[in-house]
């Protein structure tokens, strides 16, 4: 019965239309567009992995590049040190790979590191900040301090890391020795992203999100119902680490490179932006922000680089201040209210429906 | 025989005494309400019982097990006491359904989570309790939306749904209409009829409609017990209800 | 042995650094619950200010630690005016805010002053010889401001009728509301005093490195852990917590990076907070 009242989300319907449009856009124009849109499904990817954990469980990660910058490196480290010793390396006197990095040979075992160490840095950091009595911003502050010194020591352990400059030169995805083109990259990374965008989907439907909303909302309420708050935040801060540890290895064979920048705040900050700018906590608002952001950037920042960090620093400021569910959580709200409207008649619909940020109801204090 | 015992229970804030060597046994399937001046110390029993406040001295035993000093999670989980909070606490944004449905019993540890599949006996049980609730018209309502009366209620429901051995409702008719307020007493009689219910509660035509036994509590201390009509005959309790009532004046 | 005694004296100089640093943030986290994400930046237009007022104004260095903290004050004001009032209550919007607007200050600094580093002069260029432990007296001068700074704002909380009013808000601003206080007004001039502190700090950090447009991220980090640790709305907690940090960080750089051992001092900090969340150096809770 409670089918019948419902209908199907614009935000499905959304992503459905952005799915078909994925799928047909290397039709519709040149191999260098469609290289920049393997980035952006890679981007895509990432913001899903901060939208489970900031906007089903109200856990604003402001580091959430670290986990992406620490599955590119295990990545970028697996290839480099291949055929032994890399440049970086050899230029400070290391005459043989150390043995951290030799597990990192067999690729596949990389990539599982890939996903295993950005979700232990995460079920670490989580134990520490979830089981302690600290609530409210320390999470916020703790995440981007830690983003900000990963950052700095990542350009410092020059040895390891290549420093500033990275490690470049990194190659593509291979079938036996056959490089694959740029358009099987493409499909590749689609694919990844399909998968990952499902696993959300079927994460965030399930009971397990119904109760990441529910800690969003009233995470002290929760416990005099027999949950464990500390063990679902603890669990989605080590999900949502590990997809972004994904995004960051599927970055290495289309960007080529990994450097500090994908570590730290400034990257953290833009997936933060995506979020903001589409809406937060229904999935579909994280993909188009992040999708119709870094397609702009990259648009824009051929032209005007100086002008563009302003630009989207403004942008970010008029969306919080005038628009604060974004995008599509502003399209989402219009119609539930259109349903509850239509479903009882006299409810009235005001500012406060829909989408929230459950950090507001816990600065509201309550309990 | 007794269920629930609090046994010479002290809980001191800071040099103050909220509770005071309070000794107090509910039987099994009893309703009891325990009423008292402000200051009394009857949320801060409640928060002994549920696990928001550890005693500073003395015991809570449930069933015989010593659950003083237990994570509220666990002792909602596993000792099974439910709580309904002085003034609604709900999860905001979350539809009625959903609030309906967080709380069912059995389904709480991740695990749980994510092997939970919505089956017709759980929507039956959701539909029960929102009908008895009042509240199934308005289930895909944001709880939010609600009037302040339906959001009580939809916390009676929710406690209805953890399915608990023990039940404890703060003021549940805090800021309820006269009328809001009878009809949550009967709720109260035909929902919970055959569970252990602790209430606290403020509004005496309240009281003697749903309770069985009547603790009076006051500065921490228990004053009297016993039917309404005994307690309410008691010159001790008479006689601090009028005397704080004359400092309210004065 | 010697390394460790010049090393502990100088992170006196950089506990003081620290502690101006930290001082603006926490008195406004403290009274209005709001993380001033571009606090890293009121600091380093701070340090712009000095750098103009000094190196091309050639005016004396207490003018520009003067200039320095009305600049930024004012500025202070005028966001707290246009932006943050209206969204108190609401930490991701205000977080998200503050975060967006250091990226456009950090942004319109360097385009208009280009992204190059900037050289202040020291305005002290003596230095005591101790026993082969050199200490310079602009070390010395740091460390009495911040102490000077310690007092003028404890006399300023808990001596005047602003601190009171202060201190009424913070722990029942409806209450205080109520009782006729003008919580609007106390939270314009709080704000722009945190902001006025972290021009100082600029001012005070100009002329041991170098000012640029970005340098404010590096010193906010550092303040927010001292922030964690010192109990997040304690002054005292804070000007502790500062020493402890800048200590143990400028020890151990004696011996390591100084990367490694800020990353060393704030794993300990996490393992610490776990077990004592309300600080270190405050037993109350707030």
């Amino acid at each position: 019965m409670l089918k019948e009242v419902k209908t199907v989300g614009w935000d499905k319907t959304i992503d459905i239309l952005l799915l078909l449009f994925l799928v047909s856009f290397p039709l519709m124009t040149s191999l260098f567009r469609v290289e920049m849109m393997s980035k952006c499904i890679i981007y895509i990817v990432f913001a899903l992995s901060l939208d489970i954990l900031w906007g089903k469980a109200g856990l604003m990660n402001l580091g959430q590049a670290m986990f992406f910058g620490l599955g590119g490196y295990v990545l970028a480290l697996s290839y480099a040190t291949r055929d032994g010793v890399p440049a970086f390396m050899s230029g400070f006197g290391v005459t043989e790979v150390p043995w951290f990095m030799q597990i990192l040979h067999n690729t596949p075992v990389a990539v599982l590191l890939g996903m295993l160490i950005p979700g232990l840095v995460a079920g670490l950091l989580g134990y520490f900040i979830f089981t302690s009595k600290v609530k409210g911003v320390f999470f916020n502050i703790i995440t981007l301090s830690l983003a900000s010194l990963i950052e700095l020591f990542f350009t410092n352990q020059q040895k390891y890391t290549g420093g500033a400059n990275g490690i470049s030169g990194l190659p593509p995805l291979t079938i036996g020795e056959e490089p694959l083109s740029v358009l099987e990259h493409y499909y590749v990374m689609l694919a990844v992203g399909l998968l990952v965008y499902l696993f959300c989907r079927w994460l965030t439907n399930s009971r397990f999100g119904m109760i990441l909303r529910s800690v969003r909302e009233n995470e002290s309420r929760l416990q005099f119902l027999g949950f464990n708050p500390a063990a679902f935040k603890l669990s989605i801060f080590v999900i949502s680490g590990m997809i972004a540890g994904l995004a960051g290895m599927m970055y290495i064979p289309i960007g080529s490179f990994v450097s500090p920048t994908n570590i730290g705040v400034g990257f953290s900050t833009a997936v933060l932006v995506w979020l903001a700018v589409g809406g937060r906590g229904n999935l579909t608002g994280a993909m188009i922000g992040a999708f119709l952001v870094t397609w702009l950037e990259s648009l824009l920042s051929e032209h005007f680089e100086n002008v563009w960090l302003l630009i989207l620093g403004a942008a970010m400021l008029a969306v919080v201040m005038f628009f604060p569910k974004g995008l599509v959580g502003t399209l989402l709200d219009w119609q539930y209210c259109r349903r509850v409207d239509r479903q009882l008649g006299d409810v009235s619909c005001d500012d406060g429906l829909g989408l929230m940020d459950g950090e507001l109801a816990t600065a509201k204090g309550k309990v | 025989m007794a269920f629930l015992e609090l046994q010479n229970v002290s809980v001191s804030f800071s040099g103050f005494l909220a509770v005071d060597q309070v000794s107090l046994t509910v039987d099994k399937g009893e309703t009891r309400v325990i009423i008292g001046p402000n200051g009394a110390g009857k949320t801060t029993i409640i928060d002994m019982i549920t696990g928001k406040t550890a005693p500073t001295s003395g015991k809570v035993l449930l069933g015989g097990a010593d659950i003083s000093g237990r994570n509220p999670h666990e002792i909602a989980g596993k000792y099974k006491v439910g709580r309904k909070f002085q003034g609604p606490n709900l999860f905001d944004y979350l539809t009625v359904y959903e609030n309906i449905e967080v709380a069912l019993a059995g389904h709480s540890s991740i695990l749980k989570t994510f092997l939970y599949r919505k089956n017709r006996a759980i929507s039956d049980e959701i539909k029960t309790i929102l009908d008895q609730i009042n509240l199934y018209g308005k289930r895909d309502v944001v709880s939010t939306s609600l009037s302040h009366g339906e959001r009580q209620w939809l916390e009676m429901g929710m406690v209805i749904a953890q399915k608990p051995q023990l039940i404890t409702l703060d003021e549940p008719t805090a800021g309820m209409t006269a009328d809001e307020t009878y009809k949550t007493g009967e709720m109260i009689k035909t929902m919970m009829k055959d569970k252990t219910v602790i209430v606290v509660e403020h509004d005496i035509d309240f009281v003697e409609q749903i309770a069985e036994t009547v603790s009076v509590l006051h500065q921490g201390k228990v004053l009297a017990e016993g039917s309404f009509a005994e307690v309410k005959r008691n010159p001790k309790v008479v006689q601090v209800y009028l005397k704080d009532d004359d400092e309210a004046v004065a | 042995m010697e390394l460790l005694i010049s090393q502990s004296i100088n992170g006196l100089s950089v506990s003081a650094m620290l502690f101006i640093t930290a001082l603006g943030l926490v008195i406004i986290f403290g009274l209005m619950d709001v993380v001033n994400m571009a606090h890293g930046e009121f600091i380093m237009i701070g340090a712009y200010v000095t750098y103009f007022v000094t190196t091309v104004f050639h005016a004396p260095f207490v003018v520009s630690m003067l200039m320095a903290f009305l600049a930024t004050a004012l500025l202070g004001a005028l966001i707290e005016l246009t932006l943050i009032r209206r969204l108190y209550g609401k930490v991701a919007e205000t977080l998200l805010a503050t975060f967006a607007l250091s990226i456009i200050l950090q942004q319109l600094v360097r385009m208009a002053f280009g992204p190059e580093d900037k050289f202040v002069g020291m305005p002290l260029e003596g230095r005591f010889n101790v026993g082969g432990i050199v200490i310079p007296h602009y070390n010395l001068f740091l460390i009495f401001v911040a102490v000077a700074i310690l007092a003028v704002t404890l006399a300023l909380f808990y001596k005047t009728p602003y601190g009171m009013q202060l201190r009424a808000v913070t722990k029942n601003r409806s209450m205080a509301q109520c009782l006729g206080v003008n919580t609007a007004r106390i939270d314009t001039l709080t704000f722009a005093c945190g902001s006025g502190l972290a021009g100082l700090a600029g001012a005070l950090i100009a002329p041991v490195k170098s000012v640029m447009p970005s340098m404010g991220s590096y010193y906010i980090v550092d303040g927010f852990l001292t922030v964690v640790l010192g109990g997040f709305a304690s002054i005292a907690g804070t000007a502790a917590s500062s020493v402890v940090i800048s200590e143990s960080v400028t020890v151990m750089a004696g011996y390591m990076s100084e990367i490694t051992a800020k990353v060393l001092v704030f794993l300990v900090i996490i393992v610490l907070i776990r077990f004592k969340p309300e600080g270190l150096f405050t037993t109350e809770k707030r």
